[in-house]
């Protein structure tokens, strides 16, 4: 303990008052009186023996000291808190993320924690130090700019909450950096790092001459949670009306232990699945992350939400998710060919009687680049421009920018191409390895474009963003290949490619699945949230930071959820964080004990007053 | 100790204002008593005095003596004279002589000597004997029966050599008195009846329900007994034991101990009472003649009530 006034400390001669008073107390009063029998009737204490008269003396002259000692000692400011005089200012990075929003056993989240432990340290700053206050989850807040003002900050640390945003090592190295150029103003300077991220990730940032990060891990020893850190939903290609879910559950448990996790779908508050997950920890503590994906029949419905369930979980962000249904109305495909391949056709045609899509040919003198369709399908023709929309395109004649396409003389037989990216959506169900197929042309493409099938001359097939909307470029003649045209892998590659393509342009009208912390650009004047939270949207732009589903009152639908696996994997307290738990076992006796002693003088004083009047101790 | 307090001189008791003050008050007990009844203290008894009262028929037994010749000569039937009878009564005084009588409030001392001259004077002027006893904790007779108005000085005078001193004790000193049975008395107890468990005084009170006489109990109090300034610590010291306490009086315990006091002197009143004795509580702060009349007014043989 240390005083922030020792001066004040002098006063503490002020203790002779009430020594000399007690010393020097007048005599009492000598009165003659007829008879003594009223008075001894009166009181108990009328009854007293001379050495209680002592002792309640003795008692009152402590009580009196401790009152005048108490208050003294108040008005030096004591405080139990870690110093550093040399310190000029100090910035308080506080990590509000959505894993911050965990549970320790005493109910405190790791925000709490954080900023409990942030009010017992700035306790032992000395008056005429800087404070500056910053917030970070996927982005950073200056909460508090350079202030002395210690009143502010304390409100600034009550009105902290959890943001349910991701964070990872990028976004807290940036936050790092903003704290070290603001520390930088008067040096030297400390920046005390509140977080919960691991000590592996801590990042390794530069910070200016004279800034010393600080950092004060307010993890968990043995975290438990188990959360969905991923989830996507899926037409079937192949079978119209038929949805698949994709969900992925990443967990920490205590280390070697085994644990049971519920994943319960529901829609419209109707269960429609069921899953148990085994889960079971590794020495330290992580689970392996389990991918799991269900099919729902024809749902009807809004929105299916997606629940967790774990005995004891500490963080409840992660538990719940809600994915807004996509339309099962057909694709509109547009093929765009003089000869079509017949397989091709075959392939698409055999779509449309499924049910799953609605296609109409054109030749290409009729293209125009306001022609309406999901997806437009060019084989053997390529437009002048890229379409700003969802393409596939079959066979390529020639290059287009930003594709470019080296043909092949005779072509280019490939069996079993090389899949860089097999888990990409376009090859979802496709067996690559058992294709054997005509390569017509080598691939190349700028930007988005990337690579998912490579023969030993080259890519034959691409996927990516191209301009504004998705495309899939295949060099490989179907009616020429070996077996191409005859496996399920052909019009499941292009059933994929179709629905893949036309996501963005469907999702836009069944809603969009985002993650927590993004920026959009949104139509309308209102975001209202699925709990009824309305909030405006200034400059038609939104910030996604709850969890839910939303709508715009211009017709935007979506859905945000944490879905992170930094998050859902909760890192455990270093071996040394003694700083922070320390003070999070005794915080009634930790920081500023102005408060406390002021409350102890008062009971004093009240005792005192008490025993004053209904014992007679004065 | 009691020669040490500063009290009213014994010129301040019985000056001659107080005397003239006395004669004039007992003309107006005269006066009240003649308004009320003719003859000095008349009785519905016959006697042997030379007033003629009536005359009735002749009964054996009677004395010869008194048969009026005068009438049997006239109407042949005899018939016999009837005196009124004067009664004397004995006038006793019990004066408390305890140290609480004249400390710490001499005013009591004061108004007792006064009220025993006062009875003397009345009792002596209306032809009746007098004693004087003094009472603490015991009794002793200070005077031997007096009769007559010439003795109004002796009483003066020894009233102003009493010594007030000594612990009193009702319960030992009011048995040990003895009314006598020669002729009809009046006891008058001056006192304040402090000293001792005050619950004792209750049941020393029982030994006036047998004496032979009127008894009347005035009861001596100052204001500053019934209603102390006190507050704070004090050391407090009984002025008849000597026992001391340190005590710390607040306000509350001063407002319980007006409430107890009252309480006791009721309970002294009511007592009285239901014992057929006349208790009158003699306020210090009063006017003595004020009161003094009004205790007259209330009936007793002494003032022909």
């Amino acid at each position: 303990m240390r005083f922030l006034l020792p001066g004040a400390l002098a006063w503490l001669l002020l203790l002779a008052i009430p020594l000399i008073l007690h010393l020097v107390r007048p005599r009492a009063r000598a009165v003659r009186t007829s008879t003594l029998a009223f008075f001894l009737g009166l009181d108990r204490r009328q009854q007293e023996s001379p050495w209680l008269r002592w002792l309640k003396r003795l008692l009152a002259l402590v009580l009196s000291a401790s009152v005048v000692a108490g208050a003294i000692v108040a008005l030096s400011r004591p405080v139990i808190a870690p110093s550093d005089e040399s310190v000029r200012s100090v910035v308080l990075l506080i990590d509000r993320s959505a894993s911050m929003a965990t549970r320790a056993d005493d109910g405190r989240t790791r925000l709490e924690q954080a900023v409990a432990s942030a009010r017992v340290r700035l306790a032992g700053l000395s008056a005429g130090c800087a404070l500056t206050i910053i917030a970070h989850d996927a982005r950073s807040d200056i909460v508090v700019a350079t202030t002395i003002d210690r009143r502010e900050a304390e409100r600034a640390l009550t009105a902290l909450t959890v943001h349910p945003v991701a964070s990872d090592a990028a976004t807290h190295a940036s936050a790092l950096a903003l704290a070290g150029r603001l520390a930088a103003a008067a040096t030297p300077a400390q920046v005390w790092d509140f977080s919960d991220a691991p000590a592996a990730d801590t990042p390794d940032t530069t910070l200016p001459s004279g800034v010393t990060r600080v950092p004060l891990s307010v993890a968990l020893a043995t975290p438990l949670n188990a959360g969905i850190s991923a989830a996507d939903l899926r037409r079937r290609p192949l079978e119209p009306g038929q949805l698949d879910v994709f969900v992925e559950v990443s967990a920490t448990l205590a280390p070697n232990t085994t644990a049971e996790a519920v994943l319960v779908a529901s829609i419209d508050a109707q269960e429609v699945a069921l899953r148990t997950l085994a889960l079971s920890a590794d020495a330290d503590g992580r689970c392996a992350v389990q991918r799991l994906s269900f099919g729902l029949d024809h749902p009807t419905g809004a929105v299916l939400r997606l629940r967790l369930r774990l005995t004891g979980d500490q963080l409840p962000l992660d538990d719940e998710v809600e994915l807004r249904l996509p339309e099962l109305t057909p694709l509109h495909v547009l093929l765009v060919a003089d000869e079509p391949d017949p397989f091709l056709v075959l392939v698409l045609a055999g779509l449309e009687k499924a049910g799953g899509m609605r296609v109409e040919r054109l030749a290409p003198a009729a293209w125009t680049t306001t022609t309406i369709a999901d997806v437009v399908v060019f084989h053997r023709w390529l437009p002048p421009v890229w379409p700003e929309r969802a393409v596939l395109i079959v066979d390529p004649p020639g290059n287009l920018s930003p594709l470019t396409v080296t043909p092949i003389t005779d072509g280019l037989p490939v069996e079993s191409p090389r899949c860089p990216d097999a888990s990409h959506p376009v090859l979802f169900g496709v067996a690559s390895a058992r294709v054997s197929a005509l390569q017509t042309a080598v691939l190349s493409g700028d930007g988005g474009l990337q690579p998912l099938w490579l023969s030993p001359a080259g890519p034959l097939l691409l996927a990516g963003d191209v301009k504004s909307g998705r495309a899939v470029v295949l060099a490989a003649a179907p009616a020429r290949s070996a077996r191409l045209a005859l496996t399920a892998a052909y019009p499941l590659l292009i059933a994929n490619a179709l629905l893949w393509t036309s996501e963005p342009t469907r999702e836009r009208r069944t809603g969009h699945r985002h993650r927590t912390g993004t920026l959009l650009p949104l139509a309308g004047k209102t975001l209202t949230w699925s709990d009824g939270t309305a909030v405006s949207l200034r400059g038609g732009m939104a910030a996604l930071d709850r969890l839910g589903s939303w709508s715009t009152d211009g017709g935007d639908l979506g859905s945000a959820a944490l879905l992170s696996l930094e998050e859902s994997r909760l890192p455990r307290a270093p071996a040394t964080n003694t700083a922070v738990l320390n003070t999070a076992s005794s915080d009634w006796l930790s920081g500023d004990l102005l408060p406390l002693l002021v409350a102890l003088v008062f009971s004093v004083l009240l005792i005192d007053a008490w025993l004053c009047h209904r014992w007679g101790v004065s | 100790m009691a020669a040490d307090t500063p009290v009213a001189t014994d010129d301040d008791l019985f000056d001659p204002a107080f005397l003239d003050r006395l004669r004039v008050l007992a003309l107006q007990v005269r006066r009240r008593r003649r308004q009320r009844r003719q003859g000095p203290a008349q009785t519905p008894a016959a006697g042997h005095t030379r007033e003629f009262k009536d005359h009735r028929h002749y009964a054996r037994g009677d004395d010869y003596r008194s048969i009026d010749w005068r009438v049997f000569a006239r109407l042949d039937r005899l018939f016999v004279r009837v005196f009124e009878e004067i009664q004397e009564y004995h006038v006793h005084v019990l004066l408390d002589c305890s140290t609480s009588m004249i400390e710490p409030c001499p005013r009591k001392r004061r108004d007792a000597l006064r009220l025993t001259v006062a009875i003397g004077y009345l009792a002596l002027s209306g032809g009746h004997r007098l004693s004087l006893h003094s009472i603490n904790d015991t009794c002793r007779r200070e005077l031997p029966p007096l009769k007559g108005q010439g003795h109004v000085h002796g009483l003066v005078e020894h009233c102003r050599k009493l010594a007030f001193t000594g612990p009193s004790d009702l319960a030992v000193s009011l048995p040990r008195f003895s009314a006598g049975n020669e002729r009809r008395g009046i006891a008058f107890v001056i006192s304040d009846c402090l000293g001792g468990d005050p619950s004792q005084a209750l049941t020393a009170l029982r030994t006036m329900r047998s004496w032979p006489a009127e008894s009347h109990l005035i009861q001596v109090i100052d204001p500053a007994e019934r209603s102390p300034a006190l507050e704070g610590e004090l050391r407090l010291e009984d002025v008849e034991t000597g026992e001391q306490r340190r005590v710390w009086l607040t306000r509350d315990d001063l407002a319980r101990y007006r409430t107890a006091f009252a309480g006791w002197c009721d309970e002294i009143s009511r007592t009285c009472a239901s014992w057929q004795l006349d208790h009158v509580a003699w306020d210090t702060a009063q006017p003595f003649e004020d009161q003094f009349l009004a205790f007259l007014e209330r009936g007793s043989a002494l003032s022909g009530g």
